[in-house]
């Protein structure tokens, strides 16, 4: 069922010589109680290369199976470094499930910005009516109904692509699991989805150095609830003006810039984290290369996050002109991220994972 | 560094040295730690330990049942023919728990009881990670302690001891012999497992076949060394723990996964494809700790254990694959044997299985062969269906019960009775007071722990 997934095709060696290290874990089961990983390998009695694949998406990257290890690479001729395979395999299945069309980092920078900037700036010469009288309106830098459009389109294209990603997953991997009836529902259940929010598996994470920190759950949860809380207060603009009929600009207040005001901060600082924390892994951590972050995607975040704050402050603070200026950029970096997003690790996860983490809690009910 | 001045010089790092340096460190004293191996292949054989056995009631730290003292009292006389020092077994018994508690308060964390291991989820607590991560937690907390320090790649070769008193020691460090001043010694280096020159003393040219699971430190220094000075021993030099292992496995530190767990499933013969003990026998620990002895007194030290599809999947799966065939005779060919005879072996050992063989292996079921020698007492099921299956076996010593003797507080003690008085011993040197002829899955973590702190503690006061 499985047989077209031909993620490593060409890498037979890597994916014999992951099948043999999961093998290895499989008569071992020290590390059984660690994560979710653990309990799907040892419920198997041989290993695939399809179980391989699941096992990667599954992996949190924890790091407690390397420093528990007495087989691993420098000490032992088995050299098992689960971490390093999955974390490789992680990153070939986001190739895969986008049809290889990622590339570098730089490209899609160049396509999303070709794409978007000229778009913007042919929006800012037409629609220039910034200086028209009356209060500070976003809708004077962009009128509503061709907003309202765009963003709708770059929705429903950012929502089919993961659907793509998703429904490949599903095909390519999950299906092809033994026991593939626990795969089973498309959404996620209640248990997986209560347990992605509490962020159940990222206590104790051998990150960014080789001791355990809870500095990845304290990053991921302010960029998570940050993003989250940034769109709720996009959402709730919507319904103010909307469907209730108060008109912006809002008060600073008013749910709609408090949630904002959160949102982008929690997000900011969530991302200059994470930034760090790459960067200081990338050191202290040798054997782990920063390949499978998106550097993109956060710096995206980050400069949406800012400019969107900026533009509340300049609302309260400075000339309109700089308000605007900044509402330009929040825009534009909006759209670049849009568009890069489907291709980006770090959104990818969020489908993988969450598909992955199902899968798990159906195979595993109490 | 410093090489005078310690109140304390501890040998080794696996579980029991280090149990002994945390407590004397605890108590304020200046501690050496004295290592052979480099820092990443630190910890002995205690790297590769998956549990701990202890006693304790239902619902204590998560088990469902009960296991008593008195059971685990007999369940260590039955693997050791009586003759342990009751005292000391009885000590260990009734402190076992304390032995986890330790543990726990040291920063160890504990899993249940592994996926296919169900004989031990009433008796034992699994450590969470395994021995490893165990040790990482220790030399973690030790690391906090200014007044211990711990050095790698220093080989204790040479202890100078005068009037029963430990005087100084020969350590190579790096390749540079120091000598090394204390107050006091505590040596928690293990058996000789590794040491192949001993082993041959004892077994013979079999030794070239035997397979060693644990580390390749514990060449028994420090123990031999003891010896030398008149220290009194215990077990026999040719006992050991000894089971089945793939005979694939690399000749050190496969640890636990080389293990070959379908014996009981099937049948195991020798070279010249004949079965040669009951692999039905008895209780599961029991067995398991024999199998490897067997096979050592086989001609070439090899075995192959036999069975068919339907036992394939009921046990953990050993790191290599099995050798599959259609016909017993073209898996005979495969593996080197006779094909003749190992279809006669399995045409005799079929015969003699019982008509409804009931195979349960969640407890002996008394389901045995015939009239058959040797037979097979328990989980007798006749090998029919192909797919059959094979795995080479060869013996796998996990230690060696030959130690030092020691007394109640852990002190070495001398032929004629005295202890020596700054030297004391903890671990698997030792455990050969408690267990000298037999084992039980659990208990070298458990002896480590109390006698490691008793050792700490000791010298330090
Ligand atoms: C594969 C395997 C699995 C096991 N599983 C379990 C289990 O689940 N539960 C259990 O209770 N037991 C288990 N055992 C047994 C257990 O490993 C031992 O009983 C226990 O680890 C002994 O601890 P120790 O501290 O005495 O010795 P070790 O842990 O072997 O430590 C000896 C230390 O001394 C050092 N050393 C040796 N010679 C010298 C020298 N000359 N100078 C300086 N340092 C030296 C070594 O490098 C090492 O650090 C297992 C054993 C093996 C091999």
């Amino acid at each position: 069922m499985s047989g077209e997934f031909n993620i490593f095709s060409d890498k037979d060696k890597f994916m014999e010589d992951a099948v043999r290290q999961f093998t290895i874990c499989n008569s071992c089961r020290y590390c059984e109680g660690y994560c979710p990983v653990w309990p799907e390998v040892h419920s198997g009695n041989i290993v695939t290369r399809n179980d391989v694949l699941y096992y990667s998406n599954l992996c949190y990257d924890h790091r407690d199976c390397y420093y528990a290890c007495p087989y691993v690479p420098g000490t032992h001729e088995f050299n098992i470094n689960i971490p390093e395979v999955t974390r490789k395999i992680r990153r070939e299945t986001y190739e895969e499930l986008t049809y290889n069309v990622s590339g570098s980092p730089l490209k899609k920078t160049a396509i999303s910005l070709a794409l978007v900037v000229p778009v913007i700036l042919g929006w800012f010469f037409a629609f220039n009516n910034i200086y028209s009288p009356g209060p500070v309106s976003f809708y004077k830098l962009v009128p509503k109904y061709p907003l309202i459009a765009v963003s709708s389109l770059l929705s429903v294209y950012l929502v089919s692509m993961l659907a793509v990603a998703g429904i490949r997953y599903r095909k390519l991997i999950l299906n092809g699991l033994d026991n593939g009836n626990a795969t089973a529902a498309v959404l996620p259940g209640v248990t997986t989805l209560l347990g992605v929010l509490a962020h159940k598996w990222f206590r104790n994470i051998h990150y960014p150095g080789g001791k355990e920190s809870n500095i990845r759950l304290g990053f991921h949860l302010m960029i998570f609830y940050g993003f989250l809380m940034a769109l709720l207060s996009t959402t709730l603009g919507f319904i103010y003006e909307d469907l209730l009929g108060i008109p912006s600009p809002f008060p600073f207040y008013s749910p709609v810039v408090i949630a904002g005001i959160t949102g982008g901060s929690m997000l900011t600082v969530g991302s200059l984290l994470g930034l760090a924390a790459r960067l200081s892994s990338r050191r202290t951590q040798g054997f782990m290369t920063v390949e499978s972050f998106d550097f993109l995607l956060i710096l995206e975040f980050l400069v949406v996050a800012l400019t969107g704050l900026l533009t509340l402050l300049f609302r309260y603070t400075a000339g309109t002109e700089y308000v605007y200026l900044a509402l330009l950029i929040h825009y534009s970096a909006i759209y670049t991220m849009y568009i890069t997003a489907p291709f980006s690790t770090n959104i990818l996860h969020v489908v993988v994972r969450l598909m992955s983490l199902n899968r798990f809690d159906n195979h595993n009910i109490p | 560094m410093e090489t005078s001045g310690y109140d304390i010089v501890v040998v080794g790092a696996g579980n029991a040295a280090l149990c002994s340096a945390i407590t004397a460190s605890e108590m304020g004293k200046k501690v050496l730690v004295l290592e052979k191996a480099p820092e990443n292949q630190r910890g002995g054989n205690s790297k590769f330990t998956r549990n701990f056995r202890i006693a304790h009631e239902k619902g204590w730290n998560g088990f469902t049942q009960e296991y008593s003292g008195d059971e685990f009292l007999s369940d260590i006389r039955k693997v050791t023919s009586g003759i342990s020092s009751s005292e000391m077994t009885r000590y260990v018994v009734d402190n076992s728990g304390e032995a986890v508690n330790w543990a726990s308060a040291h920063g160890t964390k504990w899993q249940k009881a592994l996926r296919s291991t169900l004989h031990l989820d009433r008796t034992n607590l699994f450590i969470l990670g395994g021995g490893k991560a165990l040790l990482n937690t220790y030399f973690r907390y030790l690391g906090k302690f200014r007044n211990c320090r711990i050095v790698y790649d220093s080989e204790l070769i040479k202890m100078n001891v005068e009037n029963n008193t430990f005087q100084s020691l020969t350590a190579s460090i790096q390749g540079h012999n120091v000598e090394i001043k204390g107050d006091a010694v505590i040596l928690g280096s293990g058996g000789f497992e590794s040491n192949l020159n001993i082993l041959r003393e004892a077994w013979g040219d079999a030794t070239d076949n035997f397979i060693i699971r644990g580390t390749s430190q514990n060449t028994g220094v420090p123990l031999m060394e003891m010896i030398r000075h008149g220290a009194a021993s215990v077990g026999e030099k040719n006992d050991g723990h000894m089971v089945g292992v793939d005979a694939r496995s690399p000749k050190y530190e496969g640890g636990i996964v080389t293990r070959v767990d379908s014996v009981i499933f099937g049948i195991v013969v020798n070279k010249f494809a004949k079965r040669f003990f009951d692999e039905g026998y008895d209780i599961w620990p029991k067995r398991y700790a024999i199998s490897g002895k067997l096979i050592a007194r086989q001609p070439d030290q090899i075995a192959f254990s036999i069975f068919d599809s339907k036992s394939w999947g009921m046990f953990i799966p050993p790191l290599y694959p099995p050798i599959v065939e259609n016909s017993i005779e073209t898996l005979a060919d495969r593996i080197g044997l006779n094909p003749d005879e190992l279809r006669k072996t399995v045409t005799e050992y079929n015969a003699a299985c019982p008509e409804a063989p009931g195979f349960d292996f969640s407890g002996l079921d008394g389901h045995g062969t015939g009239n058959i020698e040797p037979a097979k007492s328990n989980w007798a099921r006749r090998i029919d269906t192909p797919p059959f299956y094979a795995y080479p076996l060869r013996p796998g010593l996990t230690f060696t019960y030959f130690g030092l003797k020691v007394d109640s507080q852990s002190r070495v003690t001398d032929v004629s009775g005295n202890p020596f008085n700054n030297i004391w011993a903890a671990g698997e040197i030792m455990a050969g007071n408690i267990l000298n002829n037999g084992y039980l899955g659990g208990l070298g973590m458990t002896i480590g722990t109390l006698f490691g702190i008793t050792a700490g503690k000791e010298a330090s006061s």
